[in-house]
């Protein structure tokens, strides 16, 4: 048997003899190690869903958004004053070249219907580009023609939720008529799935139509102004730039004075997703800055349990001593000690951080994800904090003089 | 023989302890020489230095002033690691109150000296077992100190003395927490081991009828030798369990 051996079975045994005691003195690392895990898989986790929350909406798009009317000194929602029309949209296509593509919106909440069956869902009133903007891609049939945009031709493009309210499995909904409030409605096409976004919201449930149909039929007036404008820059690094122009355009078409605020405001999902990340990175270090605080006092726990138990054990010092054992030997017997006591006592934190982990995910519908890394940093900071904590101690015992420690009673 | 160090040589041998301003000469210069196969009792009062001479020979502390040659090595200088591998090679404690590792199989309390060697977990178990057996506790391997009465516990300490081959077995008070009749059972087990194997044993005791087991009789007194001499009648100590 190696010393090594030796000095794990003897931490082992001495323990088992005061198991109450290890397992209220592991508590500390305990609950810091479980900390530690269970941020570390919400954390991948949380990053791991805002990566393809991104690569779902695409990183390059830009929203354009009414302003909030300013009236009296009550500033309303955004979006509160129709400011934004349809050719806004158009303009920026035409003026902006590090545009792609535009696509106005006009939404509509209303109930679905087919027969019997029925859904409340929003219908989405855009043009041909939507899709290309969005990067949304058909299952089946096909978009609108550009006839059909200028005759506000009463055709829809469905969404999968709705699909599966509307319709069972196997009913080819292609060709159907559905009918959105008193609007009957054929639907030519069926978007592929998309998912669910991870703040719940499901992209799925929707219907596209003509934005003409839409505010011809659905709304019944010729005003053009639209909920918003989604635009889709070139490449991701010319979003800043595209951006800055948008406001200068929509500045001087809507003749706003240098003293006057926007009417108008153009977001970005770096900046919104930028917020979500600053979100979970507050909460990742908070956790962090709890588990850190958990494991000094479960290492100080170590060192307190440690020190008690080479006191105890200040006899059998001597002992070893007299027959030979040499202060290295003591020292790696209670050191050796310490660690085992708060591996234990990060493995058990492991166990429980995975658990809470799973637990709190279910909970906050978060993702959560858990890689080797977890359990290596379980294992090595309860290893360190052993030695680093159970040094002092250790040495205490191994620097006893022989004969003081056999007269210990 | 002749040729061969004495397992003792101590010459101008002093200990002085220092607390704050006064200072205590336990030990005045000492000169004491112990040959191979002796067995050697020391007593004294209380407070005459015999302990402090006990921790000296077996290498717990280390002399203020003077030689001390063990086994013809020089170990006055030396540091605490090296006094424990010297403990370990060449010295077989008894104590009195035994110092077995409580709930401890007696089998690995003998096995202790030698895992402090390094060796192999089979020779140290062959080893241990011999030496067990060899103070009547074949039987009893397995039992922790607490499964032993107090005569059974001495006897696995000395097996425990002896299981490394020292040179020398230093005694102190071995009989101290015995009831005289196992107390005889002990001594009787020293002189068997002293005359069967030529086991050099040095005993302090404060007690002249278990003195009087050992051939060589030192007195200490005031940190200075006393008298030293052979004792003239050497009391065979009688066994009432046949040990052995």
């Amino acid at each position: 048997m190696t010393p090594w051996l030796m000095a794990l079975r003897l931490a082992l045994r001495s323990l088992s003899r005061n198991k109450l005691r290890a397992s209220l003195t592991v508590l500390g690392i305990l609950i810091g190690v479980a900390a530690v895990v269970a941020m570390t898989a919400l954390g991948e986790g949380a990053k791991g869903s805002i990566e393809t929350q991104m690569n779902n909406l695409g990183v390059n798009l830009l929203w354009v958004y009414p302003g909030a009317s300013n009236s009296g000194g009550a500033r309303g929602e955004m979006g509160s004053r129709p400011t934004l029309t349809e050719d806004d949209g158009v303009a920026i296509a035409r003026e902006i070249t590090s545009v792609a593509a535009v696509a106005p919106v006009l939404t509509v909440s209303t109930q679905v219907v087919v027969g019997a069956r029925n859904t409340a869902t929003r219908v989405t009133g855009t043009t041909l580009d939507y899709l290309r903007v969005r990067a949304w891609t058909m299952r089946r049939g096909r978009g609108f023609e550009d006839l059909e945009m200028r005759s506000a031709a009463k055709v829809c493009v469905i969404g999968e939720t709705v699909r599966a309210a509307l319709f069972d499995d196997d009913e080819d909904p292609i060709g159907r008529t559905i009918r959105l409030g008193k609007l009957p409605c054929t639907v030519v096409g069926l978007l592929a799935s998309k998912g669910q976004g991870s703040f719940g919201q499901d992209y799925d449930d929707t219907v596209l139509m003509p934005i003409s149909t839409v505010r011809a039929r659905m709304r019944g007036s010729a005003a053009r102004d639209v909920n918003n404008i989604v635009v889709s820059v070139r490449e991701p690094e010319l979003m800043r730039r595209a951006q800055n122009q948008i406001g200068a355009l929509l500045r001087q078409r809507h003749h706003l004075q240098p003293s006057e605020e926007d009417d108008f405001m153009v977001r970005n999902l770096q900046d919104i997703m930028a917020t979500m990340e600053q979100t979970r990175s507050t909460l990742a270090t908070l956790l962090l800055a709890i588990a850190a605080i958990a494991l000094l006092v479960g290492g100080i726990g170590v060192m307190n349990i440690m020190l008690v138990s080479v006191t105890e054990r200040t006899r059998e010092i001597g002992i070893r001593l007299a027959i030979g054992a040499r202060s290295g030997d003591i020292l790696a017997q209670f050191l050796v000690e310490a660690v085992v006591l708060s591996v234990i006592g990060g493995a058990a934190g492991l166990i429980l951080g995975v658990g809470a982990g799973k637990l709190l995910g279910r909970a906050m519908e978060w993702a959560v994800s858990f890689s080797p890394t977890a359990a290596l940093i379980a294992f090595s900071t309860s290893a360190g904090i052993g030695v680093v904590f159970g040094y002092f101690p250790a040495r205490r015992a191994a620097h006893l003089d022989p004969i003081q420690a056999l007269r210990h009673e | 023989m002749s040729d061969e160090p004495p397992v003792i040589e101590m010459t101008d041998i002093e200990k002085s302890y220092v607390s704050g301003e006064v200072v205590f000469r336990a030990l005045r210069g000492v000169n004491l020489t112990i040959r191979s196969g002796e067995f050697v009792a020391i007593s004294g009062p209380s407070g005459s230095g015999k302990s402090t001479l006990m921790n000296l020979i077996g290498c717990l502390d280390r002399p203020s002033a003077g030689r001390y040659l063990l086994a013809g090595h020089d170990v006055s200088g030396l540091d605490a690691d090296a006094r424990s591998f010297a403990r370990n090679q060449l010295i077989g404690f008894v104590f009195q109150g035994f110092n077995l590792l409580s709930r401890t199989s007696a089998l690995e309390n003998v096995e202790l000296p030698l895992i402090y060697r390094g060796m192999s977990s089979r020779e140290r178990r062959a080893r241990s077992v011999a030496a067990l057996t060899r103070v009547g506790l074949g039987a009893k391997l397995e039992n922790t100190p607490a499964q032993l009465s107090g005569g059974q516990q001495q006897r696995v300490a000395i097996a425990r003395a002896l299981v490394g081959e020292p040179r020398v077995l230093l005694a102190d008070e071995p009989t101290g927490n015995l009831d005289s009749q196992t107390a005889m059972d002990v001594l009787a087990l020293m002189q068997a081991l002293h005359r069967e194997q030529g086991l050099t044993i040095v005993m302090v005791t404060h007690e002249p009828d278990v003195a009087s087991c050992a051939e060589r009789l030192i007195v200490v007194r005031d940190g200075l030798i006393a008298s030293d001499g052979p004792n003239p009648s050497v009391h065979l100590a009688q066994p009432a369990e046949v040990v052995a």
